[in-house]
């Protein structure tokens, strides 16, 4: 049974220049426990679907799809009570920036404590004392935070950058929720750092079977935690597949050129030329018709003018005219969606 | 002819294009009414940059390596130790010959360009301030550096919020190189971009150095990076240099235990989780 299932999402924003389209037609299929990386670089809506999927929309959005589900509950047709629920409840979300997603005029450890939600207690009444608390330094042991004292006493702007990401992760676990989304969540962060936090993720997917979806623009990062990935650019998803698929047997161009970008640098000659795209990615307000890579892919060609389908072989998906590998494709039976 | 070049480079090697000399940043931090505290920034840094080379700064958070290049580009004031241009001390009669020569790239574009100028303004108040060339010349360079780092010389009239973040990241850089300084200071400018508008900063930046020999010393923590570009490099640990030299070297031996540590970092979170 898939956890979250979604089909066609389309995401509109409503500007004075026109209604542009930040996300076209998005398909993707969570199952239970699995850890999801959705790569993308800026601008290509990843945090748009994020943002959807969590019903934290703005608004001037206009949220569609066929099909928004996350186990046995339609997303669609909720109120916002409901809705509220369980966004409360279900889903967690760990956001970019710590520090600035943190309330800089109150104790990390009361924000923390507000989290906990009260139908977890259980127990006689006298014990409802002092129980958030203890409640809240189980929880910042559970993310790997030795000196809770230190952490429950001082305000955000005085804990470092990793410990705001962990009081962050602790907030967003405190429900036990169903799905965890995890908006860049080790960006700008030292490596040693970075370590940590990958190692809690991984962790909590392991231990309490916590589906996560891992959003970055770093294939790297995704890749050492994510099981499988999907590629997005410009609001499109162009690739998707397991680890291996989307590595190895890489269809799409433009995955091809994330890889090829962030090379491995004890092979590249020292100075040399990186691979990269030329160009840059467009703005909403100038997309290309077509193929949205289409001016800046290196094989492009006439037939690019028009939106290439999403193929579906073995469950790698991609959406190309001209795949990359192609000689892995014959012979094989392609599904066209 | 030979013998010309020759003989320039190795004056080139005598002198070096920046020397820093025992380098020391205190803060004292008043803590009552006569007590004071005294926190130790940047200790003892000593190094030299000869032009076409990179140095790398590395180091965890709070080892002081953003405070060091801070120090290098005037942004703050050393309590001690000097630094040379070409054999010429920098002190406090001498800023124009900083403001020409060394020239820093911010961390953020996004916000270190002022929305409400335009490009061309916002290019044309170093020349204002440090050159006395006309009004037309300006224009003239302003296009010639926009062209250099691979924009058209229109986007002069553009505004900052119309452009893309790679495009405001090209037109930070082309403030750093408007004045033709002979050193870039980078501070953690190329980890927080997209991969793929990162390799093609990386690109412009090693280009420009093979055409125009411009050093650069950049802060970062992407080890890759630093094994890409640099030529020397400086690990530090709580304000104190605790390993400098060439990078090939100390990427094979690491001396310090702390350095290994540092630069395996990135190469166990591979292992780790696979």
């Amino acid at each position: 049974m898939a956890l979250l299932d979604i089909r066609n999402l389309t995401i509109e924003i409503e500007t004075p220049q026109g209604t542009l389209k930040a996300v076209d037609k998005f398909n993707i299929t969570l199952s239970d426990g699995e850890v999801r990386g959705l790569v993308g670089e800026s601008g290509s809506g990843k945090s748009l679907v994020a943002k959807a999927i969590m019903g934290i929309t703005k608004d001037n959005w206009r949220v569609r799809a066929d099909r928004l589900r996350l186990g046995d509950i339609d997303l669609l047709n909720l109120t916002p009570v409901q809705r509220r629920r369980v966004m409360g409840k279900e889903i967690g979300m760990i956001f970019q920036d710590a520090a600035a997603h943190l309330d800089p005029s109150e104790k990390a450890g009361d924000q923390l404590a507000e989290a906990i939600p009260c139908d977890q207690f259980t127990g006689h009444f006298w014990q409802r004392f002092n129980w958030r608390k203890k409640q809240a330094i189980a929880l910042l042991h559970k993310v790997g935070v030795k000196d809770h004292k230190k952490v429950m006493t001082s305000y955000p702007f005085e804990l470092s950058e990793g410990l705001c990401q962990k009081v962050m992760i602790a907030m967003a676990i405190a429900k036990k929720p169903r799905l965890l989304i995890a908006d860049e969540p080790t960006t700008a962060m030292e490596p040693k750092t970075q370590n940590q936090i990958l190692r809690l993720l991984d962790k909590l997917n392991k231990l309490s079977h916590t589906t996560i979806l891992l959003i970055s623009h770093d294939l790297e990062t995704v890749s050492l935690l994510a099981d499988n990935m999907t590629v997005m650019y410009c609001g499109q998803m162009v690739e998707s597949g397991t680890r291996d698929q989307v590595f190895n047997h890489t269809h799409h161009p433009y995955t091809d050129a994330l890889l090829r970008a962030n090379p491995d640098f004890s092979q590249v000659p020292h100075k040399a030329r990186l691979n990269t795209l030329a160009g840059q990615v467009p703005l909403l307000h100038h997309l290309p018709i077509g193929c949205r890579l289409g001016p800046r892919c290196p094989n492009a060609q006439k037939n690019c003018v028009v939106t290439p389908p999403m193929k579906k072989i073995k469950g790698h998906m991609f959406s190309c005219h001209f795949p990359l590998n192609a000689d892995e494709l014959k012979g094989k039976k392609c599904q066209k969606k | 002819m030979s013998e010309k070049i020759t003989d320039i480079a190795a004056t080139a090697r005598v002198q070096p294009l920046l020397r820093v000399e025992k380098l020391g940043k205190t803060y004292i931090n008043p803590t009552g009414f006569f007590k004071r505290e005294t926190v130790v920034a940047v200790n003892d840094i000593s190094f030299s940059l000869h032009s076409s080379e990179t140095l790398a700064i590395i180091g965890e958070t709070g080892s002081g390596k953003s405070t060091l290049a801070r120090l290098l580009a005037g942004v703050i004031t050393p309590s001690k130790g000097d630094i040379y241009i070409d054999g010429c001390k920098l002190d406090g009669s001498n800023t124009d010959l900083r403001c020409r020569s060394i020239r820093m790239v911010f961390q953020d574009p996004e916000t270190s360009l002022n929305p409400r100028t335009s490009v061309g303004q916002i290019l044309d108040a170093p020349l204002q301030l440090n050159t006395d060339m006309s009004e037309h010349k300006r224009a003239e360079k302003i296009a010639e550096t926009l062209r250099l780092v691979g924009l058209l010389p229109e986007y002069a009239t553009f505004y900052p919020p119309m452009l893309s973040s790679g495009q405001k990241q090209r037109i930070a850089l082309a403030r750093a190189l408007i004045l033709n300084p002979k050193i870039i200071i980078a501070d953690d400018t190329l980890s927080t971009l997209d991969i793929s508008l990162r390799s093609q900063m990386i690109n412009l930046m090693l280009e420009l150095q093979r055409t125009i020999g411009i050093s650069y010393i950049v802060v970062t923590h992407n080890m890759g990076l630093v094994k890409h570009i640099s030529d020397k490099m400086i690990v530090m640990h709580q304000g104190e240099c605790i390993e400098q030299g060439n990078t090939e070297q100390l990427f094979s031996k690491p001396t310090a235990a702390l350095c290994g540590q540092i630069l395996s970092n990135q190469y166990n979170m591979k292992k780790s989780s696979c």
